[in-house]
């Protein structure tokens, strides 16, 4: 049995303590549809229930809200729209925005000024609404299952259907947040920004240095330490131009512009966002699953959290147990060695597969052979930014090689040591000038794209995201 | 290996926590932890076995996982 199901809300947060479910609205398989009041559902049959959503994700949350236990069957008609088409913005993704692109139908949201505080309690027009978006759904799903199946991401949908179910019960029970902790960490450094913007300025008072990312401070810079224009001709001053004019020019303020940025960045990352989202020590993510090209997740703060032992604001994070522990998994070298399987099963070629999977180091190999490399960091990075398809830019620009040194790297890497580089890139690039689209052969998520460096990237980023989640 | 260790893991009362980056954290209950490490150690050398379930595809190449455990997400020991 097939339901099409949208279940209208008061637009808060799942776990805000106003969060209320207006009603569910389905749609039957006989075209009937039914508008039931929150905790008032009652889909009983025999036969297993398949749902159909659009953003499915929150509809289930709604109904586990309610009570009630997930059915095993999903279709999430954004997901499958996602996968199909990539490239549209995350607006794109809109049931009324689809409805336009695909069916020209006009804007049916626009019927309803959703900034009016009656239109909560206008259940007609709630209703009108929500009829729309479940003729749509359904017309969505019936266009875009055929069209999964044909393109061989049949596969990949399923896969993401289980993901769905299972991320949903991950969002459900929240992370346990150390509050006391939480605030802590958010003294330490609230304090660190207060006494880093007052030594920036007793150094220079020639700004107010308040906003570390402001107009005046990237003119600053620029008029004081020349920093490069970007192609558009703004003024170029990311992390990487700080370090360089912070190392090189040995500028006091570039320093502390660095420290402030940081302090910055966890304040507003953990300590007030963590807390704008806290209900009784719990975090509840909301995972997007549409956000990215690459079909990766974006949240608000779980997926900006830097990886490693960077921020100590990691420390809030614990177990819900009492002496309970949080047991954390991550792939080594994950992003190479599905470089080095693309490569063989695209060009029957396996050296640079056995010689990572055997541990012979590479990044050893190239210290040596390039004495002009500082360290094994920096062959490191030098070599899987060529593995990846750089062709010397980034080399030059952020790991200090000169042209000809950069253009003899990037030949010895992926002509003499490992050819078979040379000839993915190739076979992709072609792909990518022909038919502006690239696809990992096994899940055949897809870029559309034209740009060559994306285009190389975007298979490897895509299986990356989706290993993650079987 | 969210749907993996989400199955795996029913019946217990740890579970999966997190999904951040490739890395995935799982809350686990102290009674339970010997167990589960070792449910996670076998299912992340399965691997293979569980793309193939999905894709239908026998992987060339040998994934490998790290794995930390700790009393928060900052303070972790890596397991051997």
């Amino acid at each position: 049995m097939v339901i099409t199901l949208d279940c209208e809300t008061i637009g808060v947060d799942h776990h805000h303590p106003d969060f209320k479910v207006l009603f569910n609205g389905f749609y039957d398989p006989e075209d009937n549809f039914l508008y039931q009041g929150p905790c008032d559902v009652t889909v009983t049959t025999d036969h297993p229930v398949t749902f159909i959503g659009h953003n499915i994700k929150f509809d289930l949350k709604c109904l586990l809200k309610q009570g009630y236990s997930l059915s095993d069957n999903f279709y999430d008609t954004q997901v499958a729209v996602h996968i199909l088409r990539e490239d549209l913005d995350s607006h794109g993704y809109k049931l009324e925005n689809l409805a336009k692109l695909l069916y020209q139908y006009p804007n049916y949201k626009k019927m309803i000024d959703f900034e009016r505080e009656e239109y909560w309690n206008d259940i007609g027009w709630l209703k009108l609404y929500n009829k729309h978006d479940l003729i749509f759904t359904k017309q969505l799903k019936n266009l875009t299952e055929p069209a999964l199946k044909r393109t061989g991401k049949w596969a990949l949908f399923q896969m993401m259907m289980e993901y769905v179910k299972h991320l949903t019960t991950l969002e459900m029970r929240g992370i346990k947040i150390d509050v006391d902790e939480l605030d802590r960490q958010g003294a330490i450094w609230t304090a660190k920004r207060i006494k880093t913007l007052e030594e920036l300025r007793n150094y220079s008072t020639k700004l107010d240095w308040d906003s570390d990312t402001s107009k005046p401070v990237k003119e600053y810079f620029h008029k004081y330490f020349k920093v490069p224009l970007t192609e558009k001709k703004n003024i170029k001053l990311n992390e990487l131009v700080l370090k360089d004019l912070a190392e090189n020019q040995e500028s006091k303020e570039a320093e502390l512009v660095l420290i402030l940025r940081a302090c910055t960045k966890q304040i507003g990352t953990y300590n007030e966002g963590f807390r704008s989202r806290l209900y009784e020590g719990y975090y509840y993510p909301d995972y997007s699953l549409i956000s990215t090209l690459t079909g990766r997740l974006s949240e608000h703060f779980i997926q900006v959290m830097p990886r490693k032992e960077t921020s100590e604001f990691k420390k809030c994070i614990v177990s819900k147990f009492p002496d309970g522990y949080l047991l954390s998994n991550d792939w080594s070298r994950l992003e190479a060695l599905l470089q080095a399987e693309l490569v063989w099963i695209v060009t029957g070629k396996h050296k640079l597969a056995d010689d990572l999977m055997s541990g012979y180091d590479i990044h050893d190999a190239t210290l040596k052979k390039f004495k002009f490399l500082p360290d094994r960091t920096r062959a490191k990075n030098a070599n899987f930014s060529t593995i990846f398809g750089g062709r010397g830019y980034t080399l030059v620009q952020e790991y200090g090689f000169t042209w000809p040194q950069a253009k003899e790297f990037v030949h010895d890497l992926t002509v003499i040591r490992y050819p078979e580089l040379s000839e993915l890139f190739g076979i992709i690039g072609a792909r990518i000038i022909n038919e502006h689209y690239v696809e990992h052969p096994y899940t055949h998520r897809g870029r559309h794209t034209d740009n060559y460096n994306e285009g190389l990237n975007a298979p490897i980023q895509g299986i990356g995201t989706d290993i993650t989640r079987l | 290996m969210t749907i993996v260790l989400s199955e795996k893991l029913q019946g217990y009362q740890s579970h999966v926590c997190l999904d951040c980056h490739d890395d995935l954290t799982i809350d686990v209950h102290p009674e339970e932890k010997d167990e589960v490490i070792q449910i996670v150690k076998k299912e992340y050398g399965n691997f293979s076995e569980h793309f193939h379930r999905f894709f239908g595809v026998e992987l060339k190449v040998r994934y490998n996982a790290e794995h930390k455990i700790g009393r928060n997400l900052y303070d972790m020991e890596k397991i051997t």
